[in-house]
């Protein structure tokens, strides 16, 4: 089982989106990391052959992203989608499965049991209109399984639940992934964390970071300082280096930075999270900016 | 199959599900009732007072007409009707209003139009023109208008040649028959037509453009049956909608007016209503190809709707272009001078609806084969929207 990215690339009028990106996805949780705007939604999308790439292709299995044989095997969750207001929870499912091919019966079988999954058997005849944020979002990432995918894209399936839900949601993701290839992207570090197998870190449409969470925490490792200093220090260090985390003390400064060597006397080296390689990355230019 | 049926069902319930549809249609349904009852609600004002009422007035014209029905038209129904008509008195105001009218004139009101475009005269005044002599050769004098009317048109030769066989075949004599029921039909038609394309428009735009406005494009584009199945069921569910909107719209215009107006006369020539048209043609089966003419033309704009709807991406701009697109050339009106600017006129759906297109003297000479208005129109409309429907397709199934 594999999905092969070759050199994929999506460019509008004046911006590349997504600049010849390669990939080999096997069996497993990949977490796709970036900031808005860093590409990652557009990279699912031509994944998902939603969108069509600039150059490049998308195959699993030998499978081009364009035929109905790669679509049969797919499954995916769209980042802010919509659904049929007047539609029940159990006709949309009923309609997704038809589009994804499932027979009248299974299709029955289906959604009666994803809704049991995603604990919305008691409104399954209510109109979606009526349904919350995370009820909805419940009910897309049924409609992802519908067909039992090889390849499941999920873009912010997380977003709108409640922390609960998120957790319910993270054991569910990890099992889905144990054969099967899938691809979620979220700004809810934790959630990568925790049930990725493989963490890919997007920036200005590139894949900067590519490989298991504590081999990519590596390239940070004993860069990370955290120092308590008085606020003049404070706006110094702002300056100088790339700051994680600032919080205020009393009349001190704390503050979370990654740097080369110790920034000052009072630094002391503490291990790097993933948070410290994403917001290393991705919160660059915000302190100074402030 | 049993998925393409099933995808079908599904389309057909995001349109009937919306709030909108259901109110377009129970006021499309109503507004087809209301206009054919419209013309009897009311009373008829004679000097200020209440004469009859409008729905009395059309029971009382069909009784009058009825009377005459199964009489042939000749020199002796003319003659009687140009004698009631000589007792109304001179007057500067409404001859209508007048005693003797009522008395003497009004049950021959039906033969008195016949005789107007016949013999060409503008007004009840020049009735004593016409001779005797003419009055006993009707059908001469109106083949020879007929031919005169054509000889004085662009067409071709050969188009000449062809309408005037064609008016030679229409059967003579004509026998009387009571028609209101018919003509009423006739004349809701349009307005009924005009319904239809607008139920279709609300209802068809979202075919599509309905997809992006709701955010479930990408779940569309992302399944299986996204890029091929589920468009062709789009497709279906748009013109299968159509046909069935408008097969129960002209059923209920032609049920209201025959029930409120008379199921009389369908077997009687067309030329009872238009004495001048050369189709040889009863008065039902006009009313059945205006119903296919209409039926065509509404297929022909919902599938200029659907090709629309699948390259814009808003629903609301798809209704706008096509309501303008609609209502902009009923208001133009084109001479019959420069034929192949007027045919192509009437290319437009909502020039298909005139029933003129059926009645008209007119022929066209297509690559050597003559054809009729209505059919040129008929096979057009259908093979435009064969030729369209697959722009449609193309233009979502590569949609980004």
């Amino acid at each position: 089982m594999e999905l092969v990215i070759d050199r994929l690339t999506k460019q509008y009028r004046n911006k590349i989106a997504v600049d010849r990106i390669s990939l080999k996805l096997n069996e497993g949780v990949y977490g796709l990391l970036g900031a808005n705007g860093s590409g990652k939604t557009t990279l699912m999308r031509m994944i998902c052959g939603v969108l069509k790439p600039t150059s490049g292709e998308v195959k699993f299995n030998g499978i081009d992203v364009g035929e109905e044989k790669y679509r049969d095997l797919l499954g995916y969750l769209p980042q802010d989608f919509g659904y049929y207001p007047e539609f029940s929870a159990y006709d949309f499912l009923l309609y997704m499965a038809c589009l994804k091919g499932l027979t009248k019966h299974r299709a029955k079988e289906k959604a009666n049991e994803l809704l049991e999954l995603v604990a919305l058997s008691d409104v399954a005849k209510k109109k979606i209109k009526t349904f919350s944020g995370g009820m909805k979002q419940r009910l897309g990432i049924a409609q992802a399984i519908l067909n039992n995918p090889k390849i499941l894209v999920l873009d912010e399936p997380t977003s709108g639940l409640d922390p609960k839900e998120r957790i319910r949601f993270r054991n569910l993701i990890s099992q889905l992934g144990k054969d099967r290839i899938v691809l979620l992207s979220t700004h809810i570090v934790s959630d990568v964390e925790y049930i990725a197998s493989k963490i890919l870190m997007m920036k200005d449409g590139q894949i900067i970071h590519e490989g298991p969470l504590d081999e990519i925490i590596r390239t940070i490792e004993g860069k990370v300082y955290e120092c308590t200093v008085d606020s003049k220090t404070a706006e110094q260090l702002i300056d100088d280096y790339s700051i994680i985390n600032m919080r205020t003390e009393a009349d001190k400064t704390v503050l979370r930075l990654v740097a080369e060597k110790s920034p000052c006397e009072t630094a002391v080296a503490v291990p790097a999270v993933l948070e410290d390689l994403y917001l290393y990355h991705f919160s660059e230019g915000v302190m100074k900016s402030e | 199959m049993n998925s393409y049926l099933e995808l079908v069902k599904f389309e057909y319930k995001k349109i009937l599900r919306k709030r909108s549809t259901i109110i377009t249609l129970i006021f499309g349904i109503f507004l087809t009732a209301f206009s054919c009852a419209g013309p009897l609600m009311g009373d008829y004002y004679i000097n200020g007072k209440v004469f009859e009422s409008k729905y009395d007035n059309m029971e009382k014209n069909r009784e009058y007409a009825r009377k005459l029905s199964n009489r042939e038209i000749n020199g002796s129904i003319l003659s009687e009707a140009i004698e009631a008509y000589s007792h109304i008195p001179p007057t500067d105001g409404d001859y209508e209003h007048t005693d003797e009218y009522q008395q003497y004139a009004r049950p021959y009101e039906e033969i008195y139009a016949i005789i107007r475009r016949v013999y060409d005269i503008d007004g009840r005044k020049e009735l004593p023109s016409i001779t005797q002599e003419k009055i006993n050769d009707f059908y001469t004098v109106r083949q020879d208008l007929i031919e005169s009317k054509i000889e004085n048109t662009s067409m071709s030769s050969k188009e000449k040649a062809n309408s005037i066989n064609i008016s030679k075949n229409v059967k003579t004599p004509f026998v009387f028959s009571y028609t209101g029921g018919y003509t009423r039909f006739y004349s809701l038609m349009q307005t009924t037509a005009l319904i239809i394309c607008m139920i279709c428009f609300i209802c068809i735009s979202p075919i599509f453009a309905g997809e992006y406005t709701d955010r479930t494009d990408s779940l569309i584009f992302s399944s299986k049956y996204g890029r091929n199945k589920v468009i062709c069921a789009k497709l279906f569910t748009g013109i299968t909608f159509t046909i069935v909107l408008s097969i129960v719209l002209i059923i209920t215009s032609y049920i209201a007016s025959m029930v409120l107006f008379g199921w009389d006369g369908g077997k009687a020539p067309i030329q009872l209503y238009w004495p001048l048209s050369i189709v040889p043609f009863t008065i039902g089966k006009v009313a059945f190809l205006y119903s296919i003419l209409i039926l065509v033309a509404n297929i022909f704009s919902s599938t200029l709707t659907i090709v629309l709807s699948s390259k814009l991406k808003s629903p609301f701009i798809v209704f706008a272009v096509m309501t303008v697109f609609t209502i902009i050339p009923m208001f133009l009106s084109v001479s019959p001078d420069v034929l192949w600017i007027y045919h192509l006129i009437n290319l437009i759906p909502v020039k298909m609806l005139n029933i003129s297109n059926i009645i008209n003297n007119l022929s066209i000479n297509l690559f050597g084969i003559m054809v009729q208005p209505y059919e040129f129109i008929i096979v057009f409309a259908l093979a435009a929207s064969i030729i369209l429907l697959p722009v449609a397709y193309r233009n979502f199934r590569n949609a980004n």
